[in-house]
């Protein structure tokens, strides 16, 4: 009993805090970028799934426009990249540390901890969760 | 394998009648050999005189072996001591019918072995082949500085000077030096392993000085033997082996300073696992992190008080590894005679004895063991046997330059290469050599008044082998922790595959200058000869973590760098074939494809890929995953073994490609 009438008052704290929120601006998506997030899905517009490849990537955009990402592609070892980004609008473009841009732009969505981002080049939609 | 040996017989005949012989006994018919003299086997004009080898069709009788007794012999013994529990594996590679027959008179002895070869029940009877000790002496270093590089991962004071392990390019080595001409291990220990005491190489060698500081601590020890009491306490067969056992003395007392002595197996013992941060000169490459975490070392000296080791000294040597529990087999020693396949390779009781040993699983990483030898020292187009045996792996020399050394053979049946050193070359420094452990008691060279030293200069293929050596213990030992097993041969596909290019640097017009050379020697014939290319550690522990998958983009026809799979080497590899599953070419959506560089290209069957310039052609037009297998020659321009001329074994990479809308250069999944 007192469990509910704790998760009660948690969810009506809740609700006040997203009126709250209501009365001020939106959060931009340049804010809502900043955090980790994995993958956990990919969606290509071509044909096909991603085979029989399991493929674990972790991305992290910090405030300060750089980017840490971490991917395992199939049986490979974790290889880690670094770089900077930039959001201009909801298309998000990037740069490695090492020179190579990245192989697409994207069109990002942000909707609770999921993000969207769809390539410009090809279609292809991968989603991440935020940590 | 006895026709060769026949037509070199012949032809050395032939070279000794028109010699020595006058023209009226040129016109005499030779008398008819029996059959059976094919039986008997000489592959070197040096062997010991008073005993050979025989293998008999199957395990002989006492009736047999008493048949063979006869007033030139002594006495019949087995080469091989047969170890409980390894009896099936013994009999699996013919152990258990090797015997060594010794004679009263060296003169009676081709006649004895013709004789015995006459027995129907007997199978071969090889000569005890002796292979020559080394000579060279160590040029002492000495340790009174204590510097350490700032991003040292040990406190090893000389470690600085091992330019073996990471080479910065630095001139106080070699005026030539060029950054990467090591064997790339720093990072390896930094982050990854620097050994464990369960892997255990074998030094087959001269003595290793278990006494020494820097060796000591990583030495292995038979627990269950008790030192000096005159019984075979563990019953493996030998008698107070504790470092391992002296086959020449037929004692478990190791020696180090005898007459023979110059240090060799104790400079290849600290390659291997010389003690690492402990405080002390040099660092090896398995060494640990002087918590005594490193591999083990095994001493079994076969050279000893005479310039030369005997055939039956080296394979019991090599058993005794097996059955002790080695990993690995340091091997420094080989035959310098030109064979032209391993078929003609008559000494069929190291190869039983080699293959005995490969397959004795000592370790939880692999399903057996892994030797690895030395490809000699004569500056020759042709590796000695038996590195050269297309299955086993032999190491050719570099220098501080990345340039082949000098003395270095290289051609066909040189698997690999590594870090050998090189005395004075264009640096005038001694430095440009190999630096280890080596007996303090032993009279060093150019000793320049300081005395003598635990530490020392050497080179030679002597020297690069336990760099290889090293490395797989150590590639073992991370395998091992990973929790990663592999079948020998993917193994050994895996090391020859991490590899550096080696022939970056050789054109056709490249020549290296000696300071004590009047003529420059030509780079143009050790083009593509070195093997698959230098041995990089880091690459290897790659390999164990995980096989790489590349990325390409659908929709256009594209190049896919073979590099992660065959080393940077892979553009200079000779690829043997491509296979691409059905499945894949669905799940891709492979276009077929054209090879440009005409008969040098491999197409795979239904010409959905194609290999050439040591890169991947393909033209996916889905977006998906699949896997491909490609096939290279790991040690020459050709496939060895058998009948065929002397050259390397297959390495097969299966190459697995996932295909998105884009790609990245860099292959980021961004």
């Amino acid at each position: 009993m007192k469990k509910q009438i704790l998760f009660l008052f948690a969810t009506i704290s809740m609700l006040f805090a997203v009126s709250s929120c209501n009365e001020i601006e939106e959060p931009k998506l340049e804010t809502l970028i900043i955090g980790t997030w994995d993958l956990n899905g990919v969606q290509f517009t071509k044909s096909a799934t991603i085979g029989s490849e399991t493929i674990s990537v972790t991305v992290t955009f910090n405030q300060d426009g750089t980017f840490a990402l971490t991917q395992v592609i199939g049986r490979g070892r974790a290889v880690d990249f670094a770089g900077t980004y930039t959001l201009t609008g909801d298309v998000l473009n990037g740069k490695y540390s090492d020179g190579a841009t990245w192989g697409s732009q994207y069109n990002v969505a942000i909707e609770g901890t999921t993000m969207t981002m769809t390539s410009v080049t090809g279609g292809d939609i991968y989603s991440y969760v935020k940590k | 394998m006895r026709s060769d040996l026949l037509i070199i017989a012949g032809a050395s005949l032939l070279l000794s009648v028109s010699c020595t012989e006058t023209i009226e006994q040129k016109n005499l018919l030779p008398l008819a050999e029996p059959e059976y003299a094919t039986k008997v086997v000489k592959m070197s004009e040096k062997y010991e005189p008073k005993s050979f080898l025989v293998k008999f069709e199957s395990v002989p009788t006492q009736e047999q072996l008493q048949s063979l007794v006869s007033e030139g012999v002594s006495s019949i013994n087995p080469v091989f001591v047969s170890v409980k529990g390894k009896e099936a594996l013994e009999a699996q590679f013919g152990l258990d019918r090797w015997y060594s027959i010794d004679v009263n008179d060296p003169e009676k002895l081709d006649d004895v072995m013709l004789s015995v070869a006459s027995q129907g029940f007997v199978s071969t009877v090889e000569y005890n082949s002796l292979s020559e000790a080394p000579t060279q002496k160590a040029i002492p270093a000495y340790q009174e500085v204590a510097t350490k590089a700032e991003d040292s991962p040990f406190n090893d004071p000389l470690l600085i000077d091992q330019w073996h392990y990471r080479n910065m390019g630095s001139a106080a080595y070699s005026r030539n030096a060029v950054k990467g001409a090591d064997v790339n291990v720093y990072d390896v220990w930094k982050n990854l392993c620097t050994g464990d005491p369960s892997i255990i190489v074998a030094v087959i060698d001269e003595g290793i000085k278990y006494t020494h500081p820097d060796l000591a601590a990583n030495m292995w020890k038979n627990e269950g033997e008790i030192p000096d009491n005159g019984i075979d306490d563990d019953g493996n067969g030998y008698v107070d082996d504790i470092y391992g056992y002296n086959f020449v003395r037929n004692s478990g007392q190791i020696v180090w300073t005898d007459d023979a002595a110059s240090g060799h197996g104790t400079h290849c013992a600290g390659t291997i696992a010389a003690v690492n941060n402990n405080g002390k000169g040099v660092s090896g490459i398995a060494g640990g992190t002087g918590n005594n975490d490193g591999c083990r070392l095994m001493s079994c000296q076969i050279f000893c008080d005479s310039k030369y080791s005997t055939m039956a000294n080296e394979v019991a040597a090599v058993k005794y590894a097996a059955d002790n529990g080695a990993s690995v087999i340091s091997c420094s020693f080989g035959t310098p005679t030109k064979i032209p396949s391993d078929n003609a390779y008559g000494e069929e009781i190291m190869v039983d004895a080699l293959h005995y040993f490969e397959a004795t699983k000592n370790n939880n990483a692999i399903d057996g063991s892994i030797a690895i030898f030395a490809a000699g020292n004569e500056n020759d187009n042709f590796c000695h046997y038996p590195g050269a045996l297309y299955d086993i792996i032999a190491v050719s020399a570099f220098g501080p330059d990345f340039l082949p050394t000098y003395y270095t053979n290289y051609g066909n049946g040189c698997n690999i290469a590594a870090p050998g050193g090189e005395a004075y070359h264009v640096s005038g420094s001694f430095k440009s050599m190999v630096l280890s452990t080596v007996p303090s008691e032993l009279e060093p060279l150019l000793a320049d008044g300081h005395g003598k030293s635990d530490y020392g200069y050497m080179q030679g293929t002597s020297m690069a082998c336990p760099h290889v050596s090293g490395v797989v213990a150590l590639a073992l030992s991370y395998a091992q922790k990973q929790g990663k097993h592999f079948t020998n041969d993917e193994f050994k596909r895996m090391i020859l595959s991490s590899v550096n290019d080696i022939d970056q640097r050789i054109s056709k017009t490249t020549e290296k200058t000696y300071a004590y050379y009047q003529s420059p020697l030509k780079m143009a014939p050790y083009f593509h000869q070195m093997g698959t290319g230098a041995i990089d550690a880091w690459r290897l522990m790659m390999k164990i973590d995980g096989i790489p998958t590349s990325t390409a983009s659908a929709g256009e026809k594209q190049w896919v760098d073979l590099s992660p799979y065959f080393g940077s080497a892979s553009v200079s590899l000779t690829y043997l074939d491509v296979e691409v599953p059905q499945a894949t070419i669905d799940a891709l959506g492979l276009q077929k494809v054209e090879a440009t560089s005409g008969d040098a290209a491999i197409v795979s069957k239904d010409g959905y890929a194609v290999v050439e310039y040591g890169r991947l052609y393909i033209h996916p037009t889905k977006v998906g995953s699949g896997k491909l297998t490609i096939k290279a020659v790991g040690g020459g321009d050709h496939l060895g073994g058998g009948d065929n001329p002397t050259g390397g074994f297959e390495i097969s990479s299966e190459v697995s490609i996932v295909t998105r809308s884009f790609k990245s250069t860099n292959g980021g999944w961004l």
